[in-house]
């Protein structure tokens, strides 16, 4: 399967009276989107605000974030069995406004987090305080149920990246980049000597503001699948993860996930990139050990010499990840996983709920009970309030100048276990 | 009748299932919870959901809901290696972050807690 992602460099964002992309900016017309969000009738109202690099704004609590992406040839349509209707995505064609994010904001449950700020100190745990975002404040009716809710702002989301992503259809990429996978044997012909690898992602799947939608499908009710890796790239796997804000996977670390990119990087040179491998990380025991032995039967089956496998969330995902690699060394497939710690605030306690001898290759995101101190900015983008009762916060986390005390696991996107983060120990 | 019941302090759970499963309802902390589960497998009984489950971090929900075998065995020692790990996790969270917490936002817990359950059960019935 081969797709061309064609980048188009987004240097701007403007509200205008036409919707449109024009030497590197993004006009938004405000009406466009209000009427697109407002088709859904369980949503009263919504606000549209515009957030960019160095921008003295907090925007919070954030639900997702969403790269606007468009299908300029081949199959499918972005966010396929969501949006789109379901046909298989990732060959031919697609655009990327890069540089630009849909951010969606509400308070779907009392309890909330996810903070982006756009500069200052914490600025530089969130790779979303370097994209010109377009922030989508939404507003349920009144008594609508948190399912329903939680439902509403991720369509709303959804939608609002496809109609900015449709912009660019007919705009000439700054640049282009090919990625291509091929099947089993044809693989094997063309890189005999190069180790087989693949990429087992693990998806959170536990329940409400817990759960990945892959092709429209509820990834706690599938068994361990293939899919080839560009799927990924035209919106095959959507968050509908709200909680964890600093290792949750957001739709926009779907479309760009790192892991997919250093692999294709490596494709063809040190090593052959198979394919992906997903799986869940469900609640129940018995769900776990099937969704397990069933992604460790995929490595034997698909000859692999090694495999990445990247993580979901922390505590129940921790005993997925440790199961998942024991099995699969145990099928004589060397594996590196990828989590994050959360190792008391002074970084000395252990790291993971779980552990085997075999995880003895891991990449961490960085440790998400770290204390930091978020300054006052001069707006704050969606409900200030919720700083107080916050993962990662506490009652008094924010102070009276409008300044935030509180652990990094506050921040979206800080310890990502896909690596898409800016903590490094280089 | 299916072999599991559920222990919880989560009453929005109790009021859900109890007339279809067992439930021990005990208005204890969640850190409770995860005590008398250790001493249900110590007893025999084996695990059957994760007692982590949910992102959500043990000093943030006052609520947890767990899911055990009714029949007893030999101690499962996996069951135990998983419940010691989690309490051991629960521990380097420490105190409470909102003890003073408003009626709305238990609500909320409860309604997450119960969801995760939803899912347990789901999976326990087949």
């Amino acid at each position: 399967m081969k797709l061309e992602l064609g980048y188009v460099n987004i240097h701007d964002i403007q509200f205008a009276d036409q919707s449109k992309v024009e030497a590197g900016v993004l006009y938004v017309c405000k009406e466009d989107i209000k009427n697109l969000v407002l088709e859904d009738e369980n949503i009263k109202s919504v606000e549209l605000e515009i957030a960019k690099p160095g921008d003295s704004i907090r925007i919070m609590p954030v639900k997702d974030v969403i790269e606007p992406r468009c299908k300029v040839e081949g199959p499918g349509d972005i966010f396929p069995g969501v949006i789109s209707k379901v046909d298989t995505v990732g060959s031919g064609k697609t655009n990327v406004l890069r540089g630009s994010a849909v951010v969606t904001t509400g308070k779907i449950v009392a309890f909330q987090e996810g903070i982006i700020d756009m500069s200052g100190e914490g600025a530089k745990y969130t790779p979303f305080s370097q994209t010109n975002n377009l922030v989508v404040v939404i507003e349920p009716v009144d008594g609508l149920h948190q399912h329903e809710h939680e439902k509403a702002v991720r369509f709303a989301g959804l939608k609002t990246a496809k109609f900015l992503g449709d912009l660019a259809k007919n705009v000439t990429p700054d640049e282009t980049e090919v990625f291509e996978t091929y099947g089993v044997k044809e693989g094997m012909e063309k890189m005999p000597n190069l180790p087989r690898v693949a990429y087992v992602q693990m998806l959170q799947s536990q329940g409400l503001m817990h759960d990945t939608y892959v092709y429209g499908v509820d990834a706690k009710r599938t068994l361990s699948t293939i899919m080839n890796p560009t799927e990924g790239m035209d919106g095959a796997i959507l968050s509908g993860n709200c909680v964890s804000a600093c290792d949750k996977n957001t739709t926009y670390h779907h479309l760009n996930n790192p892991v997919v990119k250093d692999l294709f990087a490596q494709h063809g040179k040190t090593l052959n990139f198979v394919g992906m491998i997903l799986t869940n990380e469900n609640v129940y025991l018995a769900d776990k050990q099937r969704s397990s032995d069933w992604t460790a039967k995929l490595c034997r089956w698909l000859d692999l010499d090694g495999a990445v496998v990247s993580q979901e969330g922390f505590g129940n995902p921790d005993t997925d990840l440790i199961m998942n690699c024991k099995k699969i060394e145990e099928q004589g497939v060397k594996t590196v996983i990828i989590t994050d710690e959360y190792a008391g605030q002074d970084g000395k306690s252990q790291s993971l709920a779980d552990a085997d001898p075999k995880a003895d290759a891991v990449v961490t995101g960085g440790n998400a009970n770290m204390v930091i101190h978020l300054p006052k900015m001069d707006k704050v983008i969606g409900y200030p309030e919720v700083a107080n009762i916050i993962a990662g916060g506490h009652e008094g986390s924010l102070n009276a100048d409008g300044s935030i005390d509180a652990e990094l696991q506050v921040i979206t996107g800080a310890t990502n276990e896909l690596g898409f983060n800016k903590l490094s120990a280089r | 009748m299916a072999d599991f019941f559920i222990i919880t302090n989560n009453e929005m759970v109790r009021d859900k299932y109890a007339s279809q499963v067992t439930v021990e309802f005990h208005p204890v902390k969640y850190t409770e919870i995860m005590r008398m589960a250790r001493d249900y497998i110590h007893a025999g009984h084996k695990l059957l959901t994760h007692p982590l489950a949910g992102s959500i971090k043990p000093n943030e929900t006052p609520y947890k809901t767990i899911f055990l075998t009714k029949s007893k065995k030999t101690m499962d020692s996996e069951s135990l290696r998983i419940i010691e790990e989690c309490i051991i996790a629960c521990k380097k969270f420490g105190k409470e972050r909102f003890p003073n917490m408003p009626e709305n936002m238990r609500q909320d817990f409860r309604t997450i807690d119960c969801s995760l359950c939803d899912n347990a059960m789901a999976s326990a019935m087949q």
